[in-house]
């Protein structure tokens, strides 16, 4: 199984807008995710999590070590990542369908297979028949899955997510856990996910990387070795409860 | 709560619901009634005082006359040579100050060297009364259309560049992330979400414009012109013709409501998001 993505020894420093205090975000992280394969970063709050990830689509600039996509130096964002962003983000004065095929748009490469093809992904996260309608009409959940559309429309190796289900109520979270789950077995994309929640992070993946707190390093990676195909009901399970518990430790351990 | 659970509640709720009492018209078009009643009392009120003697008719006209002299004089080319005269060089100005308003504000609030070279400049002039320096500019720029126009850009422009000026400061830096991460160029960043962003606050500016531009027109007629709504109303009042005057006046009252209109209905159709 190929490497996806490598980031080797990397050091970040995050330089906040108004001239604020540069902050050093990451201190020689080591990471490594193989194609195909859905790992999580979870950790201590503020510890670089989403630095790291900023940093890996190119969005940020790393200050030492390298990352390596597809055993390529990154250097910028590219067309084999993208990025769904924690806030919907959805481009208000665009339709849902305006949204999602903007990455394609500026590309210029929105042709009549590729409608087909979008709408079909629209199927694929539950919109269907809110094409036409405008980001303030739909909810938090369902701007979240026109986020994840957009990303995926412009068929990407690799997806970041960045705590995508953070700011959508409890019920919907868990049923669009479910659905990424699903999506993920489907497109078999290359998924590195952010989060704060725990066992969010333990059921959606093949491993967990646990980060120290800032600046951060990797302080272990858990394997998550729960049989796939993983429903709602795992997450009650014992074994889910297990691993858990053992990432809480890990950060408890951190911070 | 549970009455709506249950297919028999749900009949019983709709089936109340048709026997509330069906609204009013008077209800419905509260605002519409009670202005027009308050409109025409002011009418009525302008008529009573000419008849009553309160009012000489020679200085304020009166309603039916200014009403009558309306039917005589819209109509009738003299008058409409004016009309266009004024709204050529409000229409021309306005173009022009938007076009300025937007290419130079937009830039301004994009890059924050230039934001803050130019930015003491604009607020210590903008807070000067644009018409203090009409005579000023009406030295500079001599008599004729020419003038005119540049006179209304000039009343027009500043709340145009001021708001664009803001448009762009406030892209919001979630939205340009998204065109970051999908590589967008600057041009399509600046056409795909700078501009966009911008437009309410455009739109907002143009509002504001709209009136100053009328005044600018207007006032620059009085001046130095031999055509246009102004100095037709400098004329009549300078001669006493007090009804023609009015009637212009209530004129270029519709215009700049229906520019206003028109201004609405696009903010309706474009910026619905906002």
């Amino acid at each position: 199984m190929s490497k996806k993505i490598i980031a080797r020894n990397v050091v970040a420093i995050y330089r906040g807008k108004y001239n604020q205090e540069p902050v050093l975000a990451c201190n020689g992280v080591d990471l490594e995710v193989e194609e195909g394969a859905f790992v999580s970063i979870v950790g201590p709050s503020g510890c670089g999590k989403t630095t790291i990830l900023y940093a890996i689509d190119g969005l940020l600039p790393i200050n030492g070590g390298e990352i390596l996509v597809n055993n390529k130096r990154v250097t910028g964002p590219g067309a084999d990542r993208a990025m769904v962003f924690q806030s919907a983000s959805l481009l208000p004065w665009r339709t849902v369908w305006g949204n999602i095929t903007y990455g394609l748009r500026l590309q210029g490469e929105l042709n009549h297979e590729k409608v087909a093809k979008i709408q079909s992904l629209i199927d694929l996260v539950g919109l269907r028949g809110f094409e036409k309608r405008y980001p303030s009409e739909l909810s938090g959940g369902m701007q979240q899955r026109a986020n994840l559309a957009r990303a995926l429309a412009v068929n990407p190796d690799i997806l970041l997510l960045d705590e995508p289900f953070a700011s959508v109520d409890a019920q919907t979270r868990e049923k669009l856990q479910v659905e990424l789950t699903e999506i993920w077995a489907r497109t078999q994309k290359t998924m590195l996910f952010v989060t704060h929640d725990i066992s969010e992070a333990v059921f959606l993946s093949d491993r967990v990387v646990v980060f120290t707190s800032r600046p951060a390093r990797v302080r272990e990676i858990v394997e998550v070795a729960i049989p796939r195909p993983r429903s709602l009901n795992t997450k009650h399970s014992t074994l889910m409860l297990d691993y858990v518990k053992r990432v809480w430790n890990l950060i408890e351990i951190s911070t | 709560m549970s009455s709506i659970s249950t297919k028999q509640g749900l009949a019983k709720e709709v089936g109340a619901l048709s026997a509330l009492p069906p609204i009013r018209w008077t209800e419905r078009y509260f605002r519409l009634l009670w202005g027009s009643i308050g409109v025409f009392g002011f009418l009525l009120l302008w008529q009573a005082g000419v008849v009553a003697g309160l009012l000489d008719p020679l200085f304020t006209s009166t309603p039916v006359e200014v009403l009558l002299t309306a039917f005589r004089l819209v109509p009738s080319r003299d008058f409409g040579v004016h009309f266009v005269s004024t709204a050529q060089s409000l229409f021309l100005g306005l173009l022009i100050a938007l076009a300025g308003g937007v290419i130079f504000g937009l830039p301004l609030g994009w890059f924050p060297t230039l934001h803050a070279i130019f930015e003491p400049v604009i607020a210590a002039v903008y807070g000067v009364p644009y018409i203090a320096f009409l005579p000023v500019i009406i030295m500079w720029t001599g008599i004729g259309t020419t003038s005119r126009v540049i006179i209304v850009v000039w009343s027009a422009i500043f709340p145009l560049m001021i708001n664009s000026i803001q448009g762009a400061r406030e892209v919001d830096d979630n939205y340009l992330r998204v065109g970051r991460s999908f590589s967008a160029t600057n041009l399509q960043m600046f056409f795909t979400i700078a501009l966009p962003s911008s437009l309410p606050y455009i739109l907002a500016g143009l509002r504001t414009s709209i009136g100053r531009a009328i005044v600018g027109a207007v006032v620059a007629e009085f001046f130095m012109s031999s055509k246009g709504l102004g100095y037709f109303i400098n004329l009549k009042a300078n001669s006493l013709e007090m009804a023609s005057a009015f009637v212009a006046v209530v004129v270029l009252a519709l215009f700049g409501i229906a520019l206003v209109s028109l201004l609405t209905y696009l903010e309706n159709r474009f910026c619905n998001w906002s």
